[in-house]
């Protein structure tokens, strides 16, 4: 019985694999969003059609006025039980720049209803577009909050279904407030639609000039130096390697550049991997391993550096904490045939100090 | 410094190796990266037995709430109950599936991205039965086309619970269109077993028309409305297989009966619709034809339908109507390559009817080949190489791409012109007198081509 209600349950992947039901997306929703207000001791309907890319190409040239007729037309309201005719009034209409190149359309239009001189009982319908997919939000009141922000800002973090308001029911109270305003200018291009929010829009654009290019870089290069300010990326580890090692201004831009160079290519190639492996694996079994993988050479890595060039790094590191005063530069800018006090040689510009003898030459106390 | 600092400094590095050595053990004992999150042995079957009681019941309610034919309430019911309680896996897990049934029901895409998200938070939440929510992003995958990850993920579904026949339909649809048909059947056979139903039947009923044999394919379709499904849109989409499977054998009336019965068990079912008027417009009734898929095309804009309504205004001498639809799939691949696809058979196949921008639909073919080497898609690049001039190649992936049997009136249309291309004339006839005598109505565009080929 399980087997069979579990089948019966998952109903995916019907689709035979001749009909390439590909679809394009979510570009083809017209969304439609009512304000029911009351303004001026009227009532009034604020109506706005949002219509996606493929949507947009159908209609071809929109006239305003022929498509706000219609939309009067299927925005039924009745008060207190009996139908009121919807004039349309006013309307604003933009192309906002779509996915692909291609535009949407934001068509605004004030309907206009009868007087209201008492509280009316209301009830809405919107027919316009009833079999098309889309966003469908009624909302009654001038300040009453609409989840979209009236279609300007899909909300994208819930899980919630697009809403599917149709027709809703109320109170009306007549206000003197003035006529509802329809947006205008900029605004208008609701330009939310497409990206998720401001920042990833900023990097969905299709032309970039220079002047974006170059702010870009600069941004970039900020933020990464602010990265790099933050908790664990061996600052303390490269100091002290520069202090041990006396490191000019020079040796610490040539880390930078390296670690900087070995960082980049490292995500990258990381990235790369889980990318070629995602289509065989999925991503969140792979994720373990790769940290096993990089906690693993991490401690490896450490273990040769601590183990591997052991005697020389240490002696260095305890002579300059121990002699800094005593070891002048020039110590270090002197041939090794040079030796103060004829005892030990000028430690050597190289840092690696391959032989043990070396080594153990200078720790047999002769500085 | 001297010895003792010497020995000091080898205590130390001793020191640090054994941390070091310390801390990688740790880390792997209680990283969990070999810990199976679900619990092992007697604690995992235990956990599983209890969850499997409360799942027993959600799931039939699901099935319930799909058979009320409001699959959107029901949707709404545990929307709501999830937001009460975030951390309830089951309900979480349901709500996954019951957004795919969404996006099955109204072909908007939205639903796959939230069945993503809850099945994803479900997995994370932990508890449920991990098996179905792993299935359905198998299932999930497949649909996005990502037949690599679907696969996997199937494959880690039937390793968590080893009778679970969806996850062996999830299987055998990833090896399916990965070109991988004799693993694919064996996995159809296993679901058929495991669970026999509606879905496995359909499976076998597209897995045996493949295979060619069509009489097999309605027979597992009638199985398949025999089983008795309760959800509409199960049994309004057998019925348009079953009216596809007799369209394509050139049986009209039969595929005029299963879509029409398709449209009064869902209607308005805008599969059921096309049908009709892809049964319409082979009888040479043009004029509602066009005007059935256009309220198609307003619907679902999906490439096939805007294509078949583009055809039909051609034929008809309605000229810059079909420039206009012809259009849109243009529109519809902007859109397609915006969103980063790039593997979809049917615009490039429209690309290459019409010779435009062949080279770049050649190239398109061959990466819908070369990531999921389909039957289809080898037709598909056939078609493209014989568009590009290459007949040779085209005919070797022709003639392998009907490897399987398959009986389908445009791949042998296709062999035919290739034959012609290469210059075997009288071996063009006979392929194309093969495709028109399987279905004369195979295409609006070529089999008037085809037809005067014979003459």
């Amino acid at each position: 019985m399980k087997r069979t209600v579990l089948v019966l349950a998952v109903l995916a992947a019907l689709t035979a694999p001749t009909s390439a039901l590909g679809h394009p997306l979510g570009n083809f929703t017209i969304n439609r969003f009512s304000r029911i207000e009351s303004a001026d001791q009227r009532a009034y309907v604020l109506y706005v059609l949002d219509m996606a890319e493929i949507p947009t190409y159908q209609a071809g040239r929109i006239d305003a006025r022929a498509y706000a007729r219609r939309i009067a037309a299927g925005a039924r309201l009745r008060l207190d039980g009996r139908q009121v005719r919807l004039t349309p009034v006013a309307t604003a209409l933009a192309h906002p720049k779509g996915a692909g190149g291609l535009h949407t359309t934001r068509l605004e239009v004030l309907l206009r209803g009868p007087r209201l001189d008492h509280t009316a009982h209301l009830a809405y319908t919107d027919t316009n577009y009833a079999d098309r997919i889309g966003w469908k939000e009624i909302v009654v009141g001038a300040n009453t909050h609409s989840e979209s922000d009236d279609l300007r800002a899909y909300p994208k973090n819930l899980l919630q279904s697009p809403l599917d308001i149709t027709s809703v029911s109320g109170e009306l109270q007549p206000t003197g407030s003035p006529r509802p305003k329809l947006t205008t200018g900029k605004a208008l291009q609701a330009p939310d639609r497409v990206a998720d929010a401001g920042f990833s829009s900023l990097i969905g654009r299709h032309h970039l000039s220079a002047l974006v290019i170059l702010a870009s870089l600069a941004a970039a290069f900020f933020w990464g130096m602010a990265h790099a300010l933050s908790p664990g990326h061996g600052k303390t580890i490269v100091a002290a390697y520069l202090v041990g090692r006396h490191g000019t201004p020079w040796h610490a831009a040539a880390l930078g550049a390296i670690v900087t160079a070995t960082h980049t290519i490292g995500v990258f190639a990381l990235g790369l991997v889980t990318l070629a492996l995602s289509a065989f694996i999925v991503p969140e079994q792979l994720y373990p391993w790769l940290n096993l993988v990089s906690g693993v050479l991490v401690v490896v890595i450490g273990s040769a550096a601590a183990s591997g060039t052991g005697g020389a790094t240490r002696t260095t590191t305890a002579t300059a904490i121990t002699t800094t005063s005593t070891m002048p530069r020039a110590a270090v800018r002197s041939s090794p045939s040079e030796s103060p006090a004829g005892c030990c040689p000028a430690r050597p510009r190289s840092s690696s100090c391959s032989r043990r003898s070396r080594c153990t030459a200078w720790r047999s106390g002769c500085c | 410094m001297g010895r003792m600092g010497e020995a000091l400094m080898g205590r130390s590095r001793a020191l640090l190796l054994a941390a070091a050595v310390l801390g990688t053990a740790g880390m792997l004992l209680f990283g969990g990266v070999f810990a199976d999150s679900s619990g092992d042995g007697v604690l995992r079957s235990e956990a599983r037995a209890a969850g499997d009681a409360a799942d027993q019941d959600s799931l039939n309610g699901l099935i319930a709430g799909f058979s009320s034919g409001n699959t959107a309430a029901y949707v709404r019911s545990l929307e709501h109950r999830v937001a009460q309680q975030p951390s309830d896996a089951a309900s979480l897990t349901l709500l996954g599936l019951a957004y795919q049934q969404r996006a099955r029901e109204t072909g908007d895409p939205t639903y796959y991205r939230l069945s993503g998200k809850a099945l994803g938070r479900a997995l994370r939440v932990g508890g449920g039965t991990r098996a179905l929510i792993v299935q359905g992003l198998a299932a999930l995958a497949n649909t996005r086309h990502r037949f690599g990850a679907g696969l996997a993920l199937a494959r880690r579904s039937i390793r968590i619970d080893r009778e679970n026949g969806s996850a062996y339909g999830a299987l055998g649809d990833a090896l399916l269109n990965l070109g991988r048909y004799r693993p694919a059947f064996a996995a159809y056979d296993r679901m058929a077993v495991l669970s026999p139903g509606i879905a496995s039947y359909t499976r076998v009923a597209n897995a045996r028309e493949l295979l060619g044999r069509r009489d097999g394919a309605v027979e597992a379709l009638q199985l398949a409305l025999e089983a008795d499904s309760t959800v509409p849109e199960q049994v309004a989409w057998t019925l348009v297989q079953l009216g596809n499977v007799q369209f394509n054998r050139g049986r009209l009336g039969a595929a005029e009966r299963a879509y029409r019965q398709a449209l009064r068990r869902l209607p308005g079912y805008v599969h059921a619709e096309a049908g009709l008027a892809r049964v319409e417009a082979a009888r040479d009734d043009y004029g509602p034809a066009a005007a059935r898929l256009r309220h198609v095309v307003d619907v679902l804009p999906i490439p096939a339908y805007v294509i078949a309504l583009g055809d039909v205004l051609h034929v008809s001498g309605r000229e810059s109507q079909a420039r206009r639809e012809y259009g849109l799939v243009g529109v519809i691949e902007r859109l397609f390559a915006a969103n980063g696809v790039r593997t979809e058979l049917q615009t490039a196949l429209f690309d290459l009817d019409h010779g435009r921008n062949v080279n770049d639909a050649l190239a398109r073919a061959r990466k819908a080949y070369v990531s999921a080497p389909g039957v289809y898609a080898e037709d598909a690049l056939a078609w493209g190489l014989l568009k590009t001039g290459r007949c040779g190649s085209a005919k070797v992936h022709s003639a392998d791409s009907l490897r399987l049997g398959t009986r389908d009136a445009l791949l042998f249309f296709h062999r035919g012109m290739i034959e012609r291309c290469l210059g075997n004339g009288a071996a063009a006839r006979v392929w194309f007198g093969r495709a028109l005598s399987l279905n004369p109505n195979f295409s609006l565009l070529w089999a008037p081509v085809a037809r005067r080929a014979l003459e």
